[in-house]
């Protein structure tokens, strides 16, 4: 990868634009109307409690769900109107899908290459490169169906990276990834951005965003709440405290439920 | 517990209904199915009562048993009911013989199992002629009953456990196989007895003779041996029936404990062999990689291996009647006309072009990688028939050959292939467009690969039923050829020639205009197919 950060030229489109989301589920409103504008070069964090619409919205961003109503616009290129390019310029790990998971490690990598029409030889380069960076050399011949969770997660990233995308859109990319793994995925993304690419994670871990992410929206019931740069948004306090003051849910009172204490009993 | 159960089946059953109106067309289907069996069976009943009352003994037990056989053959096939799938309550503290009874009765609402219960109810018409016999039918209904009930339940949920570990797959496959072909050959050696309508009653006499003694035909031979006082022999009938019904609802128990705190799940089975050479012999481009993808799953993915098993035997039963000898039935001295038995690959065909329209549905939401890669639709189509093509295509070269032997007719060879080949490619082109339309249903990923959705679901059944003007009027000169070629044989190598033509043709339509389809409808199509996961 390079190691010096290429000048963002003056008028460079946006990584990511939405403009106007929104989708309804029969009469749920999974996501109202949400803008959103990720600069490139950010490593942009997207939080928001359960149910708040982070997966819709990333599935409608990333040519998955149809939007009922407004437009995602990656690097210039409209996901719906213009859908090959936009797909070719990002990578994506999306929650809660299947893997072609009867493939090995390898086969899977290399599936995605080539779906990706990729030339063979740069697909079995990048697939051993990606297979050590994330600690998956030793099961690469392993079918996947038969890779922990947190593996599952892993081998699912480097499909998203094996094209070298600009932008990278990962739902939940450090659920139950082991922390060794973890540091290690986040040296890549660091790295990733440093040269210039840009990065979307969600994340329920707001530590986590805190620590790695330069710029921060807040999403609930399916609305934008506040987005900015990590210390914009924070406004002095921590993260975790403007979350719960912003989403408008007092963590759990201690009251709550009398009868669950073991002491009652 | 049984209550409650029964009420979650019903909450579950509507809601499904709720949830898509193929469910409902489903549902009016089944229980049109159901209804036209069953009014068969009793119009049969009654007709045997009526018509032929000394044959009623020997068709209530041959009946009975092909009853118990159909039922399991169904349950195994079309699933236990999945909703109560015995590992969605591993969480709770339930003990076994408490979810085993709130199952039982909860399956009060499953098709099959009303099929089951009527089906051994109408059987008692026949016993009607002597009221000892009737009586006896009464009291031993119960045992009829949990017969027909247990039995398939257990050995579905048998089967479901031993498909789920890897090894037991292939052995499970063999078996099926023989299976089948000792049953084609049993069935032929009965059927090579058969020369005039006495021979058929003497024929299912001896059928309910060993049937009688067998844990699926004692059960249905009790009115009889208690009615004409052969007591030792109904007490030995009744030890056999009650064992039966016994031993099934212990097995089930214990299957269902099992799976309390040993869930089925399909493993991959650890190492699997990779096929480099796969790799090597497909073209390194989104289409190959798809139908090296397609090839792999085939082998590795016991729901495509099960069909892959399914159209082999097409050709094992071909091969084991010529073996037997079929060829040399005749019926009251005149030969059967065998010369059409050439002509079978078509009916394959059917079977290879219906796995192409729901090969996508199998995905589930792994299809999500294809539309984040940005596959071209047209890739996605030729990728999946060229896989389906490489593991189906020899097997249904196989049947033409297989089939022609069996015909006696080696000049009809060409016939054979042209009208297969060409039915097959035109139905799959259909079935590459129509499955962008009507993706259907298969079992999710990991899950039973005996469960719900096996056989496709309803919108299988309708694009099957849409392709068929497509084969009456695209695919009329190819098999009209084939079919002329019997008295024509040079015909036969036109009818070759025409099928490749509209196989060639119909590929091409179902990769542009399936492809173009799928562009269009991408999302709509994984929302379809992730549903079921």
């Amino acid at each position: 990868m390079i190691p010096e950060p290429p000048p963002t030229p003056p008028h460079a489109p946006p990584a990511l634009e939405l403009v106007q989301l929104a989708k309804r589920f029969g009469q749920k409103i999974a996501v109202d109307g949400l803008s959103l504008t990720v600069p490139q070069g950010s490593m942009f964090g997207l939080v928001g409690p359960n149910g708040a619409g982070k997966t819709t919205t990333l599935s409608m961003a990333t040519g998955l769900l149809r939007p009922d109503h407004g437009a995602a616009v990656v690097l210039g290129h409209d996901v719906w109107r213009d859908p090959a390019a936009a797909k070719a310029r990002m990578g994506v790990l999306p929650d809660g899908v299947h893997l072609f998971d009867r493939l090995t490690g390898a086969e899977l990598l290399r599936y995605n290459g080539l779906l990706r029409s990729m030339p063979e030889a740069d697909v079995t380069a990048r697939a051993a490169d990606l297979l050590a960076a994330l600690d998956l050399a030793g099961t690469a011949g392993t079918a996947v169906a038969d890779y922990s969770a947190g593996m599952r997660k892993k081998i699912a990233l480097a499909c998203a990276l094996i094209h070298a995308p600009r932008l990278l859109l990962l739902d939940e990319p450090f659920e139950a990834v082991d922390p060794v793994s973890g540091e290690a995925i986040r040296a890549i993304l660091r790295d990733f951005v440093a040269s210039g690419g840009t990065v979307v994670l969600s994340s329920h871990v707001m530590e986590l965003v805190e620590s790695l992410c330069d710029r921060v929206a807040v999403v609930a019931d399916g609305r934008l709440v506040a987005t900015g740069s990590l210390d914009e948004v924070r406004a002095g306090s921590t993260l975790q405290h403007r979350f719960v003051e912003l989403v408008g849910r007092q963590a759990g009172e201690p009251e709550g439920l009398p009868w669950l204490r073991t002491s009652s009993r | 517990m049984a209550a409650h159960l029964l009420a979650l089946r019903f909450r579950l059953l509507v809601g499904s209904l709720r949830q898509s109106p193929w469910a409902i067309v489903a549902l009016v289907v089944t229980v049109l199915g159901a209804i036209s069996l069953l009014g068969s069976t009793l119009a049969g009943a009654v007709a045997v009562r009526a018509l032929l009352p000394e044959l009623g003994p020997a068709a209530a037990v041959v009946g009975g048993a092909v009853l118990v056989l159909a039922l399991t053959a169904v349950t195994v096939l079309i699933g236990t009911s999945d909703p109560l799938a015995a590992e969605r309550f591993s969480l709770l503290p339930l003990r076994v013989r408490a979810l085993r009874r709130g199952l039982l009765v909860a399956s009060v609402l499953d098709p099959w199992v009303v099929v089951g219960v009527l089906g051994t109810t109408i059987g008692m018409v026949v016993w009607s002629t002597s009221g000892l016999a009737l009586a006896t039918a009464v009291a031993v209904l119960p045992i009829a009953v949990a017969t027909a009930v247990l039995v398939p339940r257990a050995i579905a949920d048998l089967l479901a456990r031993q498909l789920a570990s890897k090894g037991a797959r292939d052995a499970m496959a063999i078996v099926l196989v023989v299976a089948v072909l000792g049953l084609t050959v049993g069935v032929q050696l009965l059927a090579s007895g058969v020369r005039a309508i006495t021979d058929v009653a003497r024929v299912l006499e001896t059928a309910a003779g060993v049937l009688a003694w067998t844990p699926i035909g004692a059960a249905f031979d009790l009115p009889r041996a208690i009615a004409a006082g052969a007591w030792p022999e109904a007490a030995a009938k009744l030890a056999i029936a009650l064992a039966t019904v016994g031993l099934a609802w212990w097995g089930w128990g214990r299957l269902l404990g099992e799976r309390l705190t040993h869930p089925i799940v399909l493993r991959g089975g650890g190492r699997v062999r990779e096929g480099r050479l796969l790799d090597r012999l497909l073209p390194a481009t989104p289409a190959g990689a798809i139908a090296a993808r397609s090839i792999r799953y085939r082998r590795r993915d016991v729901r495509h291996l099960m069909n892959v098993i399914a159209a082999l035997l097409v050709p094992a039963v071909v091969g084991g009647m010529q073996l037997v000898g079929i060829v040399d039935v005749d019926v009251d001295g005149t030969r059967l006309p065998l010369d059409g038995l050439a002509l079978l690959p078509v009916l394959m065909a059917f079977v290879a072009a219906a796995i192409v329209q729901i090969d996508l549905a199998y995905d589930s939401s792994a299809f999500a990688w294809h539309l984040l890669t940005g596959v071209r639709g047209a890739d996605d189509r030729a990728g999946r028939l060229l896989g389906i093509a490489v593991v189906y295509v020899p097997t249904l070269l196989l049947t033409a050959v297989l089939a022609t032997w069996a015909s006696g007719r080696w000049d009809l060879l060409p016939a054979s292939v042209g009208c297969g080949l060409g039915t097959f490619l035109l139905l799959a082109g259909v079935m590459l467009w129509l499955g962008v339309l009507l993706p259907g249903e298969a079992p999710a990923p990991g899950s039973n690969p005996l469960g719900r959705g096996s056989s496709g679901g309803i919108q299988s059944l309708a694009g099957i039923a849409l392709s068929l003007p497509m084969l009456g009027t695209v695919g009329a000169p190819c098999i009209g050829l084939a079919i002329a070629a019997i008295w024509i044989p040079w015909l036969g190598w036109l009818s070759l020639a025409v099928g490749l033509a509209v196989a060639a043709l119909s590929a091409w339509f179902g990769i542009r205009v399936g492809g173009a389809a799928l562009d269009r409808r991408g999302p709509e199509v994984l929302a379809h197919v992730s549903k079921a996961a």
